[in-house]
């Protein structure tokens, strides 16, 4: 008798039922144990930044594997002149400023429109922050320090000769000196005849070029193919904007301070570079917020608009600072500078609590700020 | 067909609707005002008043009157709208104005139970840097009924009169900061002071509803202002208007806010020049994230000393008009030298001129004096809020500042608490100790856990072991020592460290028999004599020189025991190697010989120095010791225990000199030398664990090596590697100096040995 019920009911809808229902509360806890479970919302929400994330890597990762190929096309060129850079210059100084002048499109490619616009995601979540280190942010090994740590990038040429030794990132460190010309170790001297033809004074070493093209295109895929099968968590997202949203505060700080650079190329190149990193790093993460303030609107609507605007008024305060620079030919008045940079410190000050407020209402687990270790 | 639901259903949606258009809209016009008020300073200060003027007032205030209930608000937009000042001061007026409008809203909406829109009006609310706004973030989270409640409406505006109280003093620090820098113009000067001015006077209304008695009127007037004159004096003029400013902010602090915040006011005074250390080197930043900060411990410095200026007034005002403005000064003199890389020397002196004025003028220092347990019980409370800190940016991964904070929590507890623990009872002292740095087997320390980077559990548990070995030595200290048991304790300590004295300087004159030796003897005893005098003036004068040292405590003690080991090494080397050893006697002798006869001063001073050098390291370690043991007790029970022991000693003394003359030379010479080598790895392991202790060296414990506490303090030697290698190594150099020494002999032995069996040369000739 007994046997013949628990042989009915383990054959019946209920228990399937009841076999489901404890998967689903199973699954449950065990989720809720690690992150704050989400909404169909926060779903749709997350789905969101992982796209832009990979279709932003995908531009990338073409824009490096075209570095690769105008890379070796260089090598080729200067290896018919065997290593006689002056020759190849005067000979064929069109060609090679046509692959020099496309490898640095490459670079705005991955970099200035690719990299930096995904970097407030990739720095302030632990499953890429290696990646940002390595391509973006790490500093030589003799600058380190627990929080600004070293890239782990050691590059070498094909025949095994290096390059760099843990001595920086692979865009500032190896890539843009080399492209652009501003470090001696990388590059050759021309002399006065082939300079004047090509209307600059160095040319990069291609074996340079290659083993940093091979190894942009090589940690490109890697971060894509990471991407791809990333599983993104709201408190992840809303991690990255609290810990990279003040990094701006810095970044302006080296803005102000570039205006006063006695060197005003110099001063300028920092100027426009700041720019375009707070471009970069605060376009991403405006997409992040975005995502994320449908959920918050529910609970508290001043809070979500607010935040909304701080994130809009931020990029628009960015490219205000921009027309401003430009309009005056690089002349602002002191005054200007220094109100400049007040109200974007007073902009971050003002929007770091509201990302905490924000954690708050919606009761979210606030990562631990991503770092190496 | 009609349902009455569908009525319902379209008006709920078209109140949401309102609801939230009316959100946004709200939301949208307050930030355009603001970015447009923004946008008008940025043109009028690069001299476009036209354009200044457009922006101004294309989106005016009185936009705002749509969205506005509260009859105060309407009264400040109308006072905005007044066209009686400059276009940069009338932009200042209006950007302070905004804020108020926003809080009397956000307090009118509460009121009325309308959460959302007060949630709005507070979002709306410009924050302060450093705002920690959350706390009250979830009092409008609630139902609509217990969000109005009158004491919540309290905590709103107490709260909003902070961040603008905040608020003003940051923008006073700016404005006297580009004055400072000679960047400030007449723009800049109307601007802000008219929005400092605005701000500051807060509506009598706000302060009612925040419980604040309402401040009596004072006029107040505009910064003095002329274009052309130093930076210096146009930031003095901006001290003095700041004067008038603070005068009229409301004292929002508790006694338990300004006992904490004067506190860490010194605390970051003293944590600066570290910072600026670790940050910058030749004039060139080492490390980013140290430069930086040390402006935001200046910052937040300036920032504390604006916040406590009011208190300060009411309860010292005598020492507030006499440094208040000395403080202020040095303080933006140290905003300013940071920032332009200025020598360590320069910023440790700034920071150290205010912790003295601080000290003296208004008794605030890092750790209070006082009742003895209250400093217990104080610095125990200043250690574990330096480990909870600690514990947090380990929590988030800010290593560097976790560090920061370890050290600390350790100096304070290695000031107040480990010197009063540890003649009490030294294990507890020593365990507690290493709990700070490198623990014990199977429960290691922080400072080595941090260094791995180790697991957050463990890394935990080493804070609450540490804390529970705080919580004990507290506990122990709480019973007070008896007078008999504080003069044992004198007495112990200067008969080690006499004994210590006594053993080199028996090794020291082992070979320096005879009469002829006399004179060579009496100048190393006058040495010693010396020597004792100079440690008695030690021991007075550590109670005021001394202590102004503290700060550099471990770092002190390392360089001075790093010299005791030299020394020691010297006279090991006199004492073992035989060509040392008859070269330093065949000196002496012939010092002495010279001595009796036309002696030059150096080599009488060499003499003085040899005898000086040897007795002050014990004497000097002893006055430090006994500076210890008086935080316990009274002056009398140390001075008998000291006394009583140095006639212990010297006893000792005179029956090891009697006798020893007595003992055979070479026997003497071993035994003494025996010594001096045990007690110099003692010293080379204890400097190790001090340079490990202030970060000179790193950590490696040796795994499964448990040493009991007295190990430690009597042999030096601790369980790491370096502990231990250190140490035996020192003992291999000498150990293996002596055999080569020996085998050295042996062989010249051997070879006159040799030459004298060998037939002679000639003789073979012959």
């Amino acid at each position: 008798m007994k046997h013949t019920f628990f042989s009915k009911f383990l054959t019946s809808r209920y228990s399937i039922c009841c076999l489901g229902i404890f998967l689903i509360a199973l699954s449950t806890s065990l989720r809720a144990e690690n992150s704050t479970p989400n909404t169909a919302e926060t779903d749709k929400a997350l789905r969101e930044i992982k796209s832009f994330l990979v279709t932003k890597l995908i531009s990338m990762d073409a824009a490096a594997h075209d570095f690769v190929k105008n890379a070796d096309a260089y090598e080729q060129l200067l290896d018919g002149y065997k290593g006689d850079y002056n020759r190849a210059a005067m000979e064929r100084g069109p060609e090679l400023m046509h692959l020099i002048a496309k490898m640095q499109e490459d670079y705005h490619g991955y970099h200035n429109n690719g990299y930096e616009t995904i970097e407030g995601i990739t720095a302030g979540s632990k499953n890429f922050v290696e990646y940002d280190n390595y391509l973006d942010a790490g500093v030589p090994k003799a600058d380190a320090s627990t929080d600004s740590p070293y890239s782990t990038l050691i590059l070498k040429t094909k025949s095994g000769h290096i390059i760099s030794d843990r001595n920086g990132n692979l865009f500032h460190y190896v890539n843009e000196p080399t492209l652009w010309g501003t470090k001696m170790q990388f590059i050759e001297k021309l002399n006065p005849a082939a300079s004047e033809k090509l209307g600059i004074k160095y040319l990069p070493k291609p074996e340079v070029v290659t083993a940093a093209a091979q190894e942009t295109a090589r940690k490109i895929d890697e971060l894509l193919a990471k991407a791809k099968v990333w599983q993104p968590t709201i408190d992840e997202c809303v991690g990255a904007l609290v810990w990279m949203t003040p990094t701006l505060n810095g970044y302006f700080d080296d803005w102000s301070a570039s205006r006063y650079d006695p060197v005003a190329a110099a001063g300028r190149y920092v100027a426009e570079s700041r720019v375009v990193d707070m471009r970069g790093i605060m376009s991403s993460l405006q997409i992040v917020c975005n995502a994320i303030l449908p959920e918050l609107r529910k609970k508290n609507p001043g809070l979500a608009d607010q935040l909304k605007h701080e994130y809009e008024g931020i990029m628009s305060f960015i490219a205000r600072v921009e027309s401003r620079d430009k309009a005056s030919g690089g002349k602002m008045s002191i005054a200007e500078i220094e109100e400049m940079a007040y109200q974007a410190k007073a902009l971050t000050d003002q929007i770091a609590p509201h990302l905490k407020q924000m954690v708050q209402i919606l009761g979210l687990k606030l990562p631990r700020k991503p770092t190496l270790a | 067909m009609k349902y009455p639901g569908h009525h319902f259903v379209a008006c709920a949606v078209a109140l949401l609707l309102a609801i939230s258009t009316g959100h946004a809209a709200l939301s949208g016009d307050f930030n355009t005002i603001e970015e447009n008020l923004n946008e008008g300073l940025l043109d009028a200060y690069a001299g476009d008043t036209a354009k200044a003027q457009v922006s101004v007032s294309s989106q005016g205030i009185a936009a705002l009157s749509s969205y506005c209930t509260d009859p105060e608000s309407f009264r400040l937009i109308k006072e905005a709208e007044k066209s009686d000042l400059s276009l940069p001061a009338r932009i200042g007026r209006q950007r302070a104005l905004l804020q108020h409008i926003a809080a009397f809203e956000m307090l009118a909406a509460q009121r009325a139970g309308n959460i959302s829109l007060a949630q709005q009006w507070r979002a709306l609310i410009s924050l302060p840097r450093f705002a920690s706004e959350q706390d009250n973030t979830l009092l409008l989270q609630t139902t609509a009924a217990a969000a109005a409640s009158p004491e919540v409406s309290r905590v709103l505006a107490r709260e909003y009169l902070l961040w603008q109280s905040m608020r003003v003093r940051q923008i006073l620090d700016f404005l006297h900061q580009q004055a400072g820098k000679g960047r400030a113009t007449q723009e800049v000067v109307d601007a802000y002071s008219a929005e400092v001015k605005n701000l500051a006077h807060f509506p009598p209304a706000l302060l009612q509803t925040a419980g604040i008695p309402p401040q009596t009127e004072v006029a107040m007037s505009t910064p003095q202002w002329k274009a052309g004159i130093e930076p210096d004096l146009q930031a003095q003029s901006i001290v003095e208007w700041r004067e008038q400013v603070e005068a009229t902010l409301p004292n929002l602090l508790s006694e338990n806010d300004i006992s904490r915040m004067q506190r860490l006011l010194a605390r970051l005074l003293k944590i600066i020049p570290r910072e600026y250390q670790n940050g910058v080197a030749d004039k060139r930043i080492i490390v980013n994230l140290e430069y930086r900060e040390a402006i935001q411990f200046t910052e937040k410095a300036q920032g504390l000393v604006n916040q406590l200026a009011p208190v300060w007034k009411q309860e010292h005002p005598e020492a507030y008009k006499k440094s208040h403005g000395e403080i202020t000064s040095l303080l933006e003199k140290l905003a300013i030298r940071i920032p332009s890389l200025a020598a360590q020397t320069e910023i440790e002196e700034r920071a150290a001129e205010v912790t003295k004025l601080l000290d003296k003028e208004f008794n605030i220092t890092a750790r209070r004096p006082g009742d003895k347990n209250d400093v217990i019980e104080e610095t125990a409370l200043e250690v574990r809020a330096s480990l909870g800190s600690s514990l947090a940016a380990v929590q988030a991964e800010q290593w560097e500042t976790a560090e920061t904070l370890r050290m600390e929590a350790y100096t304070a507890f290695d000031s107040e608490i480990e010197p009063r623990i540890l003649p009490r009872n030294p294990d507890l002292g020593h365990s507690a100790e290493r709990s700070f740095l490198d623990g014990e087997e199977g429960a290691r320390g922080i400072k080595l856990l941090i260094d791995r980077r180790a697991p957050m559990e463990e890394i935990q548990a080493a804070y609450e072991r540490c804390i529970n070995l705080l919580d004990q030595s507290v506990e122990v200290l709480k019973v007070s020592v008896s007078p008999t048991t504080i003069t044992v304790t004198a007495f112990g300590i200067v008969s080690r460290e006499g004994l210590e004295a006594v053993v080199i300087l028996t090794a020291l004159l082992a070979g320096l028999r005879g009469a002829e030796q006399t004179s060579t003897r009496r100048g190393i005893a006058q040495g010693a004599i010396l020597a004792l005098i100079a440690t008695a003036l030690t021991f007075w004068l550590s109670r005021t020189i001394i202590t102004s040292l503290t700060q550099y405590g471990e770092r002190l003690e390392s360089v001075v025991s790093i010299l005791a080991v030299i020394i020691l090494l010297i006279v090991t080397n006199w004492v073992f190697h035989k060509f040392y050893w008859a070269g330093w006697n065949s000196r002496l002798r012939s010092l002495s010989k010279s001595a009796t006869g036309v002696s030059p001063r150096w080599e009488w001073l060499a003499l003085l120095g040899v005898g000086f050098l040897t007795v002050y390291r014990e004497g000097f370690e002893t006055a430090l010791f006994l500076q210890s043991l008086l935080l316990e007790g009274n002056i009398q029970a140390v001075v008998l225990g000291g006394v009583a022991a140095c006639f212990f000693i010297g006893g000792i003394g005179l029956l090891t000199f009697r006798y020893g003359v007595k003992l055979p030379y070479r026997k003497m010479l071993v035994f003494t030398g025996l010594l001096v080598v045990s007690i110099m790895v003692t010293f080379v392991g204890s400097t190790v664990r001090l340079f490990q202790t202030v970060g000179w060296l790193p950590i490696h414990p040796i795994p499964h090596l448990h040493l009991p506490n007295w190990v430690g303090l009597w042999f030096g030697l601790y369980p790491s590697w370096e502990g231990i290698l250190i140490p035996f190594a020192t003992l291999a150099y000498v150990g293996g100096a002596w055999l080569f020494t020996r085998w050295s002999s042996f062989r010249r032995q051997r070879r006159i040995e040799a030459e004298q069996t060998a037939p002679h040369p000639l003789a073979a000739r012959i």
